[in-house]
């Protein structure tokens, strides 16, 4: 398998005033995270608000500018490519938002939305050809040819969501971001949806940057995921392991944190007390100690760094599973 | 005890494009102490049911018709002076999103206060010992303080704690939540549903529940009705509705949704899709709604419109196939 996106290291602070004094203050979003996504495959970066989950992916996209850091593209680095330049570079990669009410251009009809990016990519010849190429897109989202000449707001949520894809596929994208793209929409679209993406990386072979706060829609899609707390990752593995048998405090609790539905269901749910702090003082060692039940003295001094564990690759970040690694 | 009695509840907006039924012919209950969560996508009426039952809609645009009994007393013939005494007294209102529900240039222990003191006669003092008493019980940590603080100096959770805070001050007999979780992070919404829980114990308040999250009815309700298109389709102990799904619909959602830990019992196949998008409410149906994306709809399903039969003692289903489907 050969990596289509690697991120090493990748920082995004910002600068905030705090106070009536404007005193500044740096907002750590993202704090030195790297993953990469291998060809077709299903990557989810999971995570509660204001972890830097969506931040990782602008800053993949280049819609914010990373901090420090290097991002490579099918082995070509992004990061440092003038932004004029970035146009070659994102035919290969491309977005599907999570709100397909205001990710459309209401004044377009659903014909010159798909072709747009076939257009800018000067992937057709003709009009006629192009039009071909729009039926085709619309076919593989599931949607009716007829569609073309409608405009968005005449669709369904669900239905608009199929229509970003369709965009998103136009340039034949090596990989995808999919930042909540699922999220916003009813149980049962949601469900559709979520089998589109499933049929699309088998049909294309595509790779999916899966961004969702949704674990059990994560677990069904995913190959393997990343758990985001405070701007970093504090665990990385695949789906089996991740669902199986979490290793860190924090993900153990998102985990058990999720209701069941399953009146009957026994449940060992793991609360946690307070609420995530803020990313302008992170706290000082591990990000997570402040809520973590297991925290012990060394967590507030020593920040614990992503290590290996023997099982598959598996990797976390907490001084508890220190003498597991190699 | 009948707590609730809400019968042939129906809310029409009149709209410039016609006439828009938000609920049609609803009946339920709610005895006392119980969870009733209303189940539904966007669109199946839901809030608005909640909302014509609290008379919370502008009522020069729309049309409530049938009848709400709260403890015997009719609610949709009581003046606006009446509501307000009931609102906030007999009936705790808790919304989506508390930013909005909350004065934002008002500190959090006066709102509070100010809410107590509306339906007691006490002495500002007292109302704000109170509050800071209900700050504490809902689990915000440093009450004093953050009484002080204004609503956007707290985080969503807390937010929605103060929500709670205030909506049972006067502890109410009746709490009406509507989607309370839906706007938090997992590891809070844990929290806050833990509350209401234990809330839900000390002050032996029924819980009208209105939210699309099945995991969160699975752990909250003692009873649920699942609605589509303004009406309610099924209706069913929580157990029940779970264990034995009548309504093709009802069906369909549980299939629709992901359980976690489905990928170590090799369940990830397809999920169960349900065709098409939820009507359009300005279309006047014939027949069930929900048949042009019943994968088992017959002729009888596009020309009338099933009534609810009683499957069980304790399960309702409006489906011409509902009596077929028990035996098979």
């Amino acid at each position: 398998m050969s990596s289509v996106l690697e991120v090493f290291n990748l920082k995004k602070y910002y600068l905030v005033r705090t106070g009536l004094f404007g005193r500044s203050a740096q907002v750590h979003a993202v704090d030195d995270v790297s993953f990469r996504v291998e060809a077709g495959e299903t990557l989810s970066i999971v995570g509660e608000s204001g972890c830097g989950k969506s931040t990782v992916g602008r800053t993949i996209l280049r819609l914010v500018e990373p901090t420090a850091g290097e991002i490579y593209l099918d082995g070509w680095r992004v990061d440092t490519v003038p932004i004029q330049g970035m146009r070659r570079l994102r035919k290969k990669l491309q977005v599907v938002y999570q709100d397909p009410f205001s990710s459309l251009n209401p004044r377009l009809s659903v014909r010159d939305i798909v072709a747009e990016p076939l257009e800018n990519f000067g992937m057709g010849q003709s009009r006629s050809e192009i039009d071909d190429q729009v039926a085709d897109l619309l076919d593989k989202v599931r949607l009716p040819r007829d569609a073309m000449k409608r405009l968005s707001h005449e669709f369904s949520g669900g239905q608009r969501q199929r229509i970003g894809i369709a965009r998103a596929l136009a340039p034949k994208p090596d990989i995808i971001i999919c930042d909540e793209a699922v999220s916003a929409l009813d149980v049962s679209v949601k469900a559709q949806i979520v089998n589109l993406f499933t049929d699309l990386q088998q049909e294309l072979g595509l790779a999916l940057l899966f961004i969702s706060h949704d674990l059990a829609i994560v677990e069904h899609l995913t190959h393997r995921v990343a758990v985001m707390y405070l701007g970093q990752i504090i665990e990385i593995g695949d789906r089996r392991t991740m669902f199986s048998a979490p290793k860190h405090p924090y993900t153990q609790a998102l985990l058990s944190s999720i209701p069941i539905a399953d009146p009957k269901a026994k449940r060992n749910r793991l609360v946690l007390n307070g609420e995530v702090p803020s990313p302008i003082n992170p706290p000082s060692g591990c990000r997570f100690r402040t809520r973590c039940p297991q925290a012990f003295d060394r967590c507030a001094v020593e920040m614990p760094k992503l290590a290996q564990l023997r099982v598959d690759g598996h990797q976390v970040a907490c001084h508890l599973h220190e003498g597991q690694s190699d | 005890m009948v707590l609730l009695n809400v019968e042939h509840l129906s809310t029409i907006f009149q709209t410039s494009r016609g006439d828009l039924r938000a609920v049609n012919d609803l009946s339920f209950r709610v005895s006392k102490g119980e969870t009733v969560a209303i189940v539904g996508e966007s669109g199946s009426g839901k809030s608005v049911s909640a909302m014509s039952i609290m008379r919370l809609l502008d009522e020069s645009r729309c049309r409530l018709s049938g009848k709400v009994e709260l403890k015997g007393r009719d609610l949709l013939s009581a003046d606006e002076a009446a509501m307000r005494a009931i609102r906030g007294n007999q009936v705790g209102l808790i919304f989506q999103e508390p930013m909005t529900a909350l004065n934002p240039v008002v500190t959090v222990g006066r709102q509070i206060a100010e809410a107590a003191r509306l339906h007691e006669t006490m002495t500002r003092r007292q109302a704000a010992e109170k509050a800071i008493e209900m700050l504490t019980r809902v689990g915000i940590p440093d009450p004093r303080r953050r009484a002080n603080e204004y609503p956007h100096q707290l985080s969503g959770g807390m937010r929605q704690r103060v929500m709670i805070a205030m909506a049972l001050i006067c502890r109410p007999e009746l709490l009406i939540a509507d989607e309370p979780t839906t706007a938090l992070d997992v590891t809070v919404q844990a929290q806050i549903l833990d509350l209401m829980r234990s809330l839900r114990e000390q002050f032996g308040s029924a819980i009208i529940l209105i939210t699309h999250d099945l995991g969160v009815v699975a752990e909250m309700a003692d009873r649920v009705i699942i609605m589509y298109a303004g009406r309610k389709v099924e209706e069913g102990t929580a157990e029940e509705i779970f264990a034995r799904p009548r309504h093709p619909y009802t069906k369909g959602l549980l299939g629709a949704v992901p359980r976690l830990g489905s990928s170590l019992e090799g369940k990830t196949g397809r999920l169960v899709e349900i065709e098409g998008t939820v009507p359009d409410p300005r279309v006047a149906t014939v027949g069930c709604a929900f048949a042009p994306r019943c994968r088992g709809a017959a002729d009888i399903c596009r020309l009338s419109q099933p009534g609810l039969v009683r499957t069980r003692s304790d399960h309702q289903v409006a489906c011409h196939f509902a009596t077929e489907l028990v035996v098979a």
